[in-house]
């Protein structure tokens, strides 16, 4: 698949999915938590993918179920990019002792594998969604800020940016003007990538427990409801995991779809 | 953390190969024989549970976790044992009679009992078994249940006679129901690791905390010609659906307590055994707290309660709807008490009348008891009443956060009215929840307590009762079902009203 094919199946991907998670709460037949029907209820005409464990419509909270996963993925990544990209910039830019800083910091938070680092925070701290996005983009800046500092570091050394140096530019419009537009293919193809492990990360928290809190209405909550009963009613746990699994895969597709298409991968090999 | 796409779906790629495995299964063992209509000695018996905890242990008095328990039912005798109707029968002891005025117990053991060593068991060893059970320093928590034994007042009569008074003249007829889960009788050189040796159906053979437990038959256990199985295996699970799926594959013989959903999926390669049992489920009012200090509150939330729909969707239908009270199955327990049902109109009236419109409260619910807590808070939308569920786990749960919390998920397993009393209600219990304190309730319990006389005691549990139905803060929604799934080729095994129709390993065989 060429790397404009891929990104345009994985924008189609992303976009299908976020149509569905914010339409979805106006189309739904019943609410979410509503039991209408027999625990684990086999999909009829009224209620098209069945009842879950509690006797509540699947594809009611199929519909409902999406915006939280897709606004604190979306969050949780682009606020990690937005501080990832500005602390990598400017310890490239700076050099010297905060260079060393932000890199001893980035190194320290590296050292913590980013779910057991999420699971801990939201254990001792609660289980608000503010918090797991903060923590979730804490986990990913990082890596941004080791990819915006290597990129940078090569780009600093250019004659534009040593001749804005020399006309007296100030270091924030050095930052943005100069260097961030240079930086954008590399930290938009992390943006996708960072989405992709965003949702993998979200949908395990409330798999987990610690999540969204039920009652309410979650694709990853729901996989870990319903397991139980996944021999009986696959549907309830099989939505939830196709949802997730496409809207994973779009973002991933359009990361290395981009990638692909900017690089000119496709030009070259052929 | 390394953020590269092949890293991810390679991620995906295992865990989907992982999914694929465990659904496939293992690979049938051989074929299925049936059990003997007969009991046959020999062969290997194979339970499968559900723990995996490292600390689990193999102390008689203090188990740790339900594996613990598990493994004490074949390791340890006591002087009664369980009916099938969970009422404790004589085991070990010949003879218990408790005194006139129930101020103490008097036990004789059959002659002739040993150890799994070939020791003689004494009368020391059964006052020893006692003391340890009850000795502070070991603390163990099953030890509050046999707390108004005297520790200085027991006393050896003879070889095989002890008489065990109570402290301060005190009545206590419950001692066999409340001995009897966790008072194997124990030598007096007993150490539950360097020397675990009890008197029960099976001898240890080798124990992997968190894995299996192998054990081996006691010979000269004190029911002729039983155990049947020459060996005991208990595996421990982390994972209910990999344990239903060994039991499909013929790995194991028994898995106690199923998930109901899994009721449907033993097809011809094991068969579901439904225990109709007296262990309950209910919501537990704090009565200290400000909405429910008022009985019309109490009395409102209960009536709130759908029960049918609460066993139909919390228990999958596996169980029967409850009255506010605990064990129905006790002699003394009052049948003519009306059963409460759902009124949605007085509920309201009551709240209204409590000076309570459109009340908010959050209800703390243990993992287990999660899914009656999401039904029981949709019900209450009806009666205008906002329940959020925050559901915690087990180590909060048991934690003494309870204490702070206006209601929660609740039951125990079902013991008589005494036993269950005492650890839920009673003036000294230790597990209540509801904080429920009633003066009257309190002098009908302590004599009901030291009434050795059943139709005396049962005026007493009777007028009790009246009172717990009225004003008291358990909402005792439902009896719990208890499905095992068990292999054809195990034979002894029926269905009882206790938890453990899996766990008594001396009548079952392969």
């Amino acid at each position: 698949m060429s790397g404009s094919r891929q990104l345009r199946t994985g924008i189609a991907f992303i976009l299908a999915v976020m149509l569905l998670a914010l339409a979805g709460p106006a189309l739904a037949p019943h609410a979410p938590d509503a039991l209408v029907g027999p625990t684990y209820g086999a999909p009829s005409s009224g209620a098209p993918l069945g009842y879950d464990y509690l006797g509540r419509d699947v594809w009611s909270r199929v519909l409902a179920g999406g915006q939280s996963i897709i606004w604190m993925s979306f969050s949780a990544s682009l606020l990690a990019l937005t501080i990832g990209a500005l602390l990598g910039m400017a310890a490239a830019y700076a050099r010297g002792r905060v260079d060393q800083v932000i890199v001893w910091i980035t190194d320290v938070l590296m050292a913590f594998p980013d779910l057991i680092l999420v699971l801990l925070v939201v254990s001792m701290l609660g289980r608000e969604p503010w918090l797991i996005v903060l923590t979730v983009s804490v986990a990913f800046i990082p890596a941004v800020a080791r990819l915006a500092r290597g990129v940078t570091m090569g780009i600093v050394q250019q004659e534009y940016v040593e001749a804005a140096w020399m006309m007296g530019y100030p270091w924030h419009r050095i930052l943005l003007r100069e260097l961030l537009p240079n930086l954008a293919t590399p930290l938009l193809v992390q943006l996708g990538i960072m989405l992709t492990w965003a949702i993998a990360m979200l949908s395990g928290l409330s798999f987990l427990g610690y999540g969204v809190a039920p009652p309410a209405a979650d694709w990853g909550l729901m996989i870990n409801e319903n397991r139980a009963g996944l021999l009986v009613q696959p549907w309830a746990v099989l939505a939830p995991v196709l949802l997730i699994a496409l809207f994973a895969i779009g973002t991933n597709l359009a990361a290395e779809g981009y990638g692909r298409s900017k690089a000119r991968i496709d030009e070259k090999q052929g | 953390m390394d953020l590269t796409r092949r890293t991810l779906i390679g991620s995906g790629a295992a865990l989907g190969g992982a999914a694929l495995l465990a659904a496939c299964g293992g690979a049938r063992e051989g074929g299925e024989s049936q059990a003997s209509s007969t009991p046959r000695h020999g062969g290997r018996l194979r339970l499968g549970i559900l723990d995996g905890e490292r600390s689990g242990n193999l102390d008689a008095h203090k188990p740790v976790g339900i594996g613990s328990i598990i493994r004490g039912f074949a390791m340890y005798a006591k002087p009664w044992e369980w009916s099938s109707r969970m009422t404790p029968d004589l085991a070990l002891a010949e003879l218990s009679e408790v005194a006139p005025d129930a101020s103490y117990w008097t036990i004789r053991l059959r002659k002739g009992l040993e150890f799994h060593n070939g020791k003689t068991i004494t009368a020391d060893d059964l006052a020893f078994s006692i003391l340890r059970l009850t000795d502070p320093a070991l603390a163990s928590p099953y030890g509050a249940l046999v707390h108004p034994v005297d520790r200085s007042r027991v006393d050896k009569l003879d070889d095989r006679t002890v008489r065990i008074h109570f402290r301060e003249g005190r009545g206590f007829v419950a001692l066999p129901d409340t001995w009897t889960n966790f008072g194997g009788v124990v030598p007096t050189d007993y150490h539950p690791v360097t020397n675990p040796i009890g008197a029960g159906p099976y001898k240890i053979k080798e124990f992997l905390p968190g894995q299996r437990a192998l054990f081996t038959r006691f010979e000269n256990y004190f029911k002729a010609g039983k155990p049947y199985a020459g060996e005991l295996e208990i595996i421990e699970f982390k994972d209910p659906t990999t344990r239903i799926a060994a039991l499909l594959a013929g790995q194991i013989d028994m898995a106690n307590a199923l998930l109901p959903e899994q009721a449907g999926l033993l097809g011809q390669s094991a068969r579901l055994l439904v225990s109709k049992t007296n262990t309950w489920q209910s919501f537990d009012m704090n009565m200290r707290h400000p909405l429910f200090q008022d009985p019309r509150v109490r009395q409102a939330f209960r009536l709130i309660a759908d029960r049918e729909d609460l066993v139909r969707r919390a228990l999958q239908g596996q169980g029967r709807i409850g009255n506010d009270l605990y064990s129905p199955q006790d002699p003394s327990f009052d049948h003519g008490i009306r059963q409460r049902v759902t009124d949605i109109d007085q509920a309201r009236s009551l709240l209204r009348q409590a000076g309570q419109f459109n009340p908010s409260v959050e209800l703390v619910a243990s993992p287990a008891g999660a899914t009656s807590a999401l039904v029981f808070a949709e019900q209450a939308k009806k009666a205008g009443v906002d329940i959020r569920v925050k559901k915690v786990d087990l180590a909060t749960f048991n934690s003494p956060e309870w204490k702070d919390w206006a209601i929660s998920t609740g039951g125990t397993l079902g013991l008589s009215w005494l036993p269950t009393g005492l650890h839920i209600d009673a003036p000294t219990a230790v597990a209540n929840h509801t904080f429920f304190k009633d003066a009257r309730f309190d002098r009908l319990f302590t004599a009901a307590l030291a009434e050795p006389d059943l139709s005396k005691r049962t005026e007493l549990v009777h007028a009790a009762q009246r009172i717990q139905h009225e004003s008291g803060g358990l909402l005792i929604w439902g009896f719990t079902n208890i499905l095992d799934g068990i292999s054809p080729r195990v034979g002894g095994i029926e269905a009882e009203e206790s938890h453990f129709p899996t766990w008594r390993f001396d009548k079952l065989w392969v």
